[in-house]
């Protein structure tokens, strides 16, 4: 009993760490402010409720909200894969209580369970209550009844428990037995398809959660909780992370890797020096999955709602070329997150130098994966003569959004883009363009000379832009350090 | 005529309503090593973040080799070496990849044997092509000694620098910091250990809750018969 007490406790001062190290990077009020923005959203969203349910009806809607969040539970979830990093390293320079276990006698185990509930406690009451909130305070003008709402909230967060946990699980097995992770993805897709092509199972019948929202029968409430609790107990159970486990010895590559990025000029050691970060610290396979997994996803997505859904929608390669740079954002952000940047503090190195260097980076990761991401994806969709075009789109939109993204946040991306006030900004920035691109590639079929013309211009202008705000970032953040 | 190298001025800096350092004002000559004492907190760290561009002050001047550290930091950076509380070289860099970055950053000639000569003067061959991450505190700490002296700096702002070194280790940087100031270099160096301040630095200043409490020499600081320990327990008391 006393240990339980103590790892409630653990878990409450780390949900004060939590909230204090947000607050002192982006302020408290604008930390507080950003649940406030999702409950907006969610409001608005559910005044506009009734127009959209008479093209897509409610199980539909159902089904996207759930899967949605699904996804979103799976994409915060993989602990494991992190945890070594996380625990072994500050941030900045603020040491966190998941190093505890290190000099006090507590498990690593027991502090990480803490950790995860307090992470998916956090997520929780930060995105998923906010959005209900929303959806509830319309219902004086939607007539929607309290007992959905809130029966709603439970089969939500039973689907985003469901996601976070079954990530989690997939990562341990990932860090532990890759050959047990592979059997368990491959056979999860071999029964999803298998079952997809046979038409002997409905796939969406294997998320408890949903079918609970469907049927309103508590077995599938009892076996969602089920299978949190038992993904959650293997995760932990098998999670392996030891300190300072094996120490590598590298060749020295400092001078001849500076050498190849001399094309960088004055900042080729940067370049450099980042490079050899992205390669030793085996960030270089996660930050391609963060840039080609949510457009692959998007693709699956789509071929779902197209042929399983039977959307009236076709999403040709032009809209796929838009939404890569969007996703360039993240790549943005896992740049800034590959060390500590603090050291530099004491060298003539200024930070504006440095988001050059990552933009730079960026640039080259960015202009090789997209590009091999879309050839791909033309020879798909049978949509080669689209890949000229797509290209420029893509390039385009990179160029605008990671450009918008280094302005406004520095190197502190994951931090600023939790501020009300710049993401309000980003948006501002970022999402009139993509909706102008997403309409212009639905028109393409229509009148493919006009929409050509007309996306050329975007994209000129969106190079433009993205030149004025390069030359702006010194003057944004001459006066930014490296440290907290 | 003594040429002043360091020069503050009704320094203050505030975050909030607290003030870390609190109408500050002295000069350093070159070839001196000024060592500012003070208990935790007191603002040294905060004078030095100031002194070399870190930190903007709230309101005063300082200068540092006659350049205003919050107008040009990079030039202040250019001309100085400093040691910085934290020991935090980059993690997937080893300790020599360190040095030829540092030392490729600030355009030094021959970067590789200027390397291989403080990784042999700090008696780290055996830890070659080990990542920064993977080396002890002291380690570390002797690699940022490293490379803020690398480039034979006018001016070494040193925040702890004996923090984590071993005895060996210790004597050498201060034999080397003896050298150094015998050549013309100038040193800050902020520190608690009041022994290595009695044996190393020409002046002193006892800074407490951001205020200079006391500046002098060693001897004039310990004129009445006092030990450089009294004098710092009878000005920061209460701290």
């Amino acid at each position: 009993m006393d240990r339980l007490r103590r790892n409630m406790k653990i878990v409450r001062l780390m949900f004060k760490e939590e909230q204090r190290l947000n607050a002192a990077m982006i302020g408290q009020a604008q930390f507080l402010m950003f649940p406030f923005m999702i409950l907006f959203m969610a409001f608005v969203i559910g005044l506009a409720s009734d127009q959209m349910l008479k093209s897509i009806p409610m199980t539909k809607v159902y089904l996207i909200l759930h899967a949605v969040i699904l996804v979103y539970g799976l994409g915060v979830g993989a602990f494991a894969l992190f945890g070594e990093r996380m625990a072994s390293r500050r941030i900045g320079e603020v040491s966190m209580l998941l190093e505890t276990p290190r000099i006090h006698p507590v498990t690593f185990k027991e502090v990480f369970l803490a950790f995860y509930i307090k992470d998916t406690i956090y997520y929780l009451l930060y995105s998923i209550v906010p959005l209900i909130a929303g959806l509830a305070l319309t219902i004086p003008f939607t007539g929607f009844r309290m007992s959905s709402v809130l029966f709603l909230l439970v089969t939500l967060t039973l689907s985003f428990l469901t996601g976070i946990s079954f990530s989690f699980l997939l990562s341990s097995l990932y860090v532990r037995w890759k050959a047990v992770f592979a059997a368990v993805v491959v056979s999860l897709l071999g029964v999803a398809m298998g079952g997809y092509f046979t038409h002997a199972l409905d796939i969406t019948e294997l998320i408890p959660s949903l079918m609970f929202q469907r049927t309103h029968d508590p077995v599938y409430a009892m076996a969602s909780l089920g299978l949190i609790l038992v993904f959650s107990y293997v995760a932990v159970s098998t999670l392996r992370i030891t300190f300072g486990k094996k120490t590598e010895r590298y060749e020295d590559e400092m001078t001849s890797t500076a050498r190849k990025f001399s094309f960088a000029r004055g900042d080729s050691t940067l370049m450099a020096k980042d490079w050899i970060d992205l390669v030793r610290s085996g960030t270089l396979g996660p930050v391609v999955s963060a840039y080609v997994g949510p457009l692959a996803f998007l693709a699956v997505l789509f071929w779902f709602l197209g042929t399983v859904l039977t959307f009236p929608l076709h999403f040709n390669l032009i809209f796929f070329s838009a939404m890569i740079g969007f996703f360039g954002v993240s790549v943005y952000g896992w740049l800034n997150l590959l060390d500590a940047p603090a050291f530099l503090d004491v060298l003539p190195v200024s930070v504006p130098s440095m988001i050059r260097t990552k933009l730079r980076l960026f640039a080259m990761l960015a202009g090789i994966t997209s590009t091999v991401f879309l050839a791909g994806l033309s020879l798909l969709q049978s949509e080669l003569g689209l890949l000229a075009i797509g290209l420029v789109v893509a390039y385009a939109t990179t160029i605008y959004t990671v450009t918008s993204t280094a302005y406004l946040t520095g190197l502190r991306t994951n931090s600023y883009l939790f501020d009300p006030g710049i993401l309000a900004r980003f948006a501002g920035i970022v999402v009139p363009p993509l909706i102008a691109l997403t309409i212009l590639s639905f028109r393409f079929k229509e009148d493919a000379a006009v929409s050509m013309a007309a996306i050329l211009v975007l994209c000129a202008i969106l190079v433009a832009v993205s030149v004025i705000l390069y030359r702006r970032i010194d003057g944004r953040w001459r006066k930014a350090s490296f440290g907290s | 005529m003594p040429e002043t190298v360091i020069e503050l001025r009704n320094i203050r800096r505030c975050f909030g309503k607290f003030a870390a350092v609190d109408d500050v004002s002295f000069s350093v000559q070159k070839g001196e090593m000024f060592g500012l004492l003070g208990p935790n907190g007191a603002g040294k760290t905060t004078l030095l973040r100031l002194l070399t561009g870190q930190l903007e002050p709230t309101s005063g001047e300082c200068s540092v080799l006659n350049v205003d550290p919050a107008k040009d930091p990079l030039l202040v950076k250019k001309g100085v070496g400093i040691v910085p509380e934290v020991e935090s070289p980059p993690s997937f860099l080893t300790g020599r990849e360190y040095l030829q970055f540092v030392g490729l950053i600030r355009n030094l000639d021959d970067v590789e044997a200027l390397a291989d000569h403080w990784i042999e003067f700090m008696d780290m061959k055996d830890l070659q092509g080990v990542p920064c991450k993977d080396l002890s505190k002291g380690t570390r700490q002797k690699l940022m000694v490293a490379a803020a002296l690398m480039h034979d700096p006018s001016v070494v702002f040193l925040d702890e620098p004996f923090s984590g070194l071993d005895p060996h280790f210790q004597r050498l940087v201060r034999e080397y910091l003896s050298e150094y100031l015998s050549k013309g270099g100038t040193g800050f160096m902020c520190t608690h250990i009041l022994e290595i301040a009695e044996k190393m630095c020409t002046r002193i200043a006892i800074i407490n809750r951001g205020k200079i409490a006391a500046i002098g020499t060693p001897k004039e600081l310990e004129r009445s018969g006092e030990s450089l320990d009294s004098v710092f327990m009878r000005y920061t008391e209460g701290a």
